[in-house]
């Protein structure tokens, strides 16, 4: 479903991504962990499509397509998804109008009609319960006044909503105490499925507990320095990332 | 009045060394002359203003007060100050449920008219009938050297009403003003409205017109103690349009003023808010929005003057500047000595869409009392990168998405109007602009 080819990207003049190779199969769940600074955001900036990130070598294919070089909004409307570490307060725009405008716009790119108004807030309205969200919620400003947990409980009602073929999740679990991860986590594994994949960043062990991973990889500096299965994440936890910056050397 | 059909020209005389480029605007098509029985108030007010404004002319570049504002497009060959005989139609109420007043190419439409019965309003020069004293507001212009616009409106001195409310009274229904002028029209209009002791009023202006005209409206406020007036402003000028205004609002005891000034196109709009907080415990505020784009040039200058304790102004700008576009805000605080506990606040805040954008914002404060809280804040910037990344990586495609944070940007200032049906229309045309602005991107 995605296939990363010796990624490079630069930031404000500096190479963060220094030859990320990674694949992703249709249903997979893969967690990228990772000290900080080691380019996890970097990686999931690059692949959403913002333009302040500079791939400088390197391709990424999405559903059988060359994203490297499409604009953000073609990326979510072939079905790319990112949870944002830090989520963007919007005031003047409402969850709700947000949402709709987003779920409208893919389908219009799609060529498919507009969501039936009704249907849009019964389902809507069924997320937020769902996430143990307060509907009053959505009807304030995109994340504005919101708490750490409550803006990412709001990006993974619009993982919810916009059910996109992948989704990645950058430091989703950051900041939530263990009901609202607990909650946060049962709203993603309701979305997992054969066709649906997911790439987890997360630079601590416990979130994977709750989304099982079917593979684990290590970043550090730019690369992915090891790869294995949710033993790798246990290990990470109990040694800490030094061995891993070892091999980047190599 | 659209009856009073006078041909007659006063023929005004200058001082010995007029600025010549005030003599077009004095002379050309001739300033209506008063009708019999003007009183000598108006008659004196007039000589008085001509002869200042024959003297200093208009602004000069670089002049206090209109460095950033360029009168370039202002030009007196263009406009003519017709009989004002009323043919065609004006646009119709915008607002369901409201009393109404029109005013064509400044003069005000009596006919037109829809007022609860009792409700005192007059001609402009018979104030004085329905208004005691009345033209001591009418002739405190201040010094009109300083701005000769006022001048050039006083030295016009015919047309426009007064409207006044008794002690006590309510108008029950908001009052739609409409301001309309014409292609090639010069508009002088002179407006007083007067709210007796505890009375209380919506109003909703709306300036607008059809194709190059100039409207250098006065506008006067006078509210008594306790009075409450809700005033709203819905520029819409025609685009090669100017419009230079000045609204003084005079407060008395515990007196409560809102304001809400929409600014949508016009090529030169200059709108100028004096606040004379003369007795104690005042409330006023005034919040201006603009969308300005081309080559539009926005002023608002306002001076918030507290003379007595316990006084609250506080006047917010926010606008978008596309374009080669222009906003200009000079905010000034003056806090005469005995007004202590005043409280302060002026802020202006400009998205600028362009590189060739320009916001300029000049506060000032002046304090001589000593117990006081008065701030200004004035930022001009961008939409925020982030936040369109955000509404992109959603699918929400750029111009959209642009459109989505310039509304987001505007609404805060459009929210805090009450009045439902009148905050709606100030967002229509928000929405508009946004909508016409997609199309050009598109
Ligand atoms: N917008 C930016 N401007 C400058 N440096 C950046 C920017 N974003 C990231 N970086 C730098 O890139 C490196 C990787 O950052 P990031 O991808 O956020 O790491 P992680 O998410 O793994 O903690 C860091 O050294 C960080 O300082
Ligand atoms: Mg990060």
């Amino acid at each position: 479903m995605l296939k990363i080819e010796n990624l490079h990207a630069t930031v404000a003049d500096r190479e963060v991504l220094k030859g990320v190779n990674l694949e992703i199969p249709a249903g997979q769940v893969h967690a990228i962990m990772g000290p900080n600074g080691s380019g996890k955001s970097t990686l999931s900036y690059v692949l959403a499509g913002r333009d302040d990130y500079e791939i400088t070598q390197g391709k990424i294919t999405f559903m059988g397509e060359d994203i490297t070089e499409m604009e953000p909004e073609d990326r979510a409307a072939l079905g790319l998804f990112l949870a944002f570490q830090y989520p963007i307060e919007i005031p003047g725009v409402t969850t709700t109008t947000f949402l709709k405008t987003a779920i409208n716009a893919i389908r219009k790119k799609r060529g498919e009609a507009e969501i039936d108004p009704a249907a849009f807030l019964k389902l809507q309205k069924e997320k937020m319960t769902q996430l143990n969200m307060s509907p009053e919620m959505v009807k304030r400003g995109v994340n504005v006044g919101f708490s750490g947990g409550e803006k990412k409980r709001n990006e993974v009602l619009q993982l919810a909503m916009l059910q996109p073929k992948m989704a990645v999740l950058d430091e989703t679990d950051s900041g939530l105490d263990i009901d609202a991860l607990k909650i946060v986590a049962d709203g993603v594994n309701a979305l997992r499925g054969a066709e649906r994949s997911f790439l987890v960043i997360t630079h601590y062990q416990r979130l994977l507990d709750y989304i099982k991973p079917d593979v684990v990889h290590v970043l550090a500096n730019g690369r992915i320095t090891a790869t294995g299965g949710p033993e790798l994440a246990l290990e990470l936890e109990k040694n800490g990332y030094a061995a891993y910056y070892d091999e980047k050397a190599a | 009045m659209s009856k009073a059909t006078i041909k007659v020209v006063e023929t005004f005389m200058p001082p010995s060394s007029p600025r010549v480029e005030a003599l077009p605007w004095l002379l050309r098509g001739g300033a209506h002359a008063m009708p019999d029985g003007a009183p000598n108030w108006a008659r004196a007010l007039r000589q008085t203003a001509a002869e200042s404004f024959a003297a200093n002319g208009l602004p000069q570049p670089g002049q206090e007060g209109w460095q950033f504002t360029s009168l370039r497009h202002l030009e007196p060959q263009h406009y003519t100050q017709p009989d004002a005989v009323l043919t065609g139609n004006v646009p119709a109420p915008l607002l369901a449920d409201s009393y109404r007043v029109v005013i064509v190419d400044g003069v005000w439409q009596s006919h037109l008219s829809l007022l609860p019965t009792g409700l005192k309003i007059a001609p402009i020069l018979q104030a004085t009938d329905i208004v005691p004293h009345a033209e001591e507001y009418l002739l405190g212009l201040g010094d009109m050297a300083v701005n000769p616009f006022k001048a050039l409106n006083a030295a016009h001195l015919r047309d426009g009403f007064v409207l006044a409310l008794d002690r006590g009274q309510t108008l029950d229904k908001p009052l739609e003003v409409l301001l309309w002028t014409r292609d090639g029209v010069a508009a002088y209009p002179r407006i007083l409205y007067w709210l007796g002791e505890n009375a209380e009023a919506t109003v909703l202006e709306r300036c607008a017109g059809e194709g190059r005209y100039f409207i250098n409206a006065q506008t006067d406020i006078v509210l008594q103690q306790s009075a409450r007036f809700t005033y709203h402003r819905l520029c819409e000028e025609a685009e090669k349009a100017s419009h230079i205004s000045q609204t003084t609002i005079h407060c008395m005891k515990d007196a409560h003023f809102d304001a809400y000034n929409g600014a949508f196109a016009g090529a030169l709009m200059r709108q100028g808010y004096e606040f004379k907080l003369l007795e104690k415990g005042v409330y006023s505020s005034l919040t201006g929005i603009y969308l300005k784009d081309g080559q539009q040039i926005q002023d608002f200058t306002v001076l918030a003057g507290h003379y007595d304790e316990s006084g609250v102004s506080a006047q917010h700008f926010k606008g978008v500047v596309d374009d080669q576009a222009r906003a200009v805000f000079q905010g000034k605080i003056h806090v005469h000595r005995p007004a202590q506990k005043t409280d302060g606040y002026q802020s202006h805040h400009a998205l600028l869409l362009s590189d060739k954008a320009e916001a300029n914002a000049k506060p000032e404060l002046e304090i001589y009392a000593d117990d006081v809280k008065c701030s200004h804040g004035a930022t001009a910037g961008q939409l925020d990168v982030n936040a369109l990344f955000y509404l992109r990586a959603r699918g929400i495609p750029e111009h959209e998405a642009r459109a989505l944070l310039i509304r987001s940007f505007m609404a805060d200032g459009i929210d805090k109007i009450i009045h439902p049906d009148i905050r709606n229309l100030f967002f229509d045309r928000l929405d508009a602009w946004l909508a016409n602005r997609g199309k050009a991107a598109a």
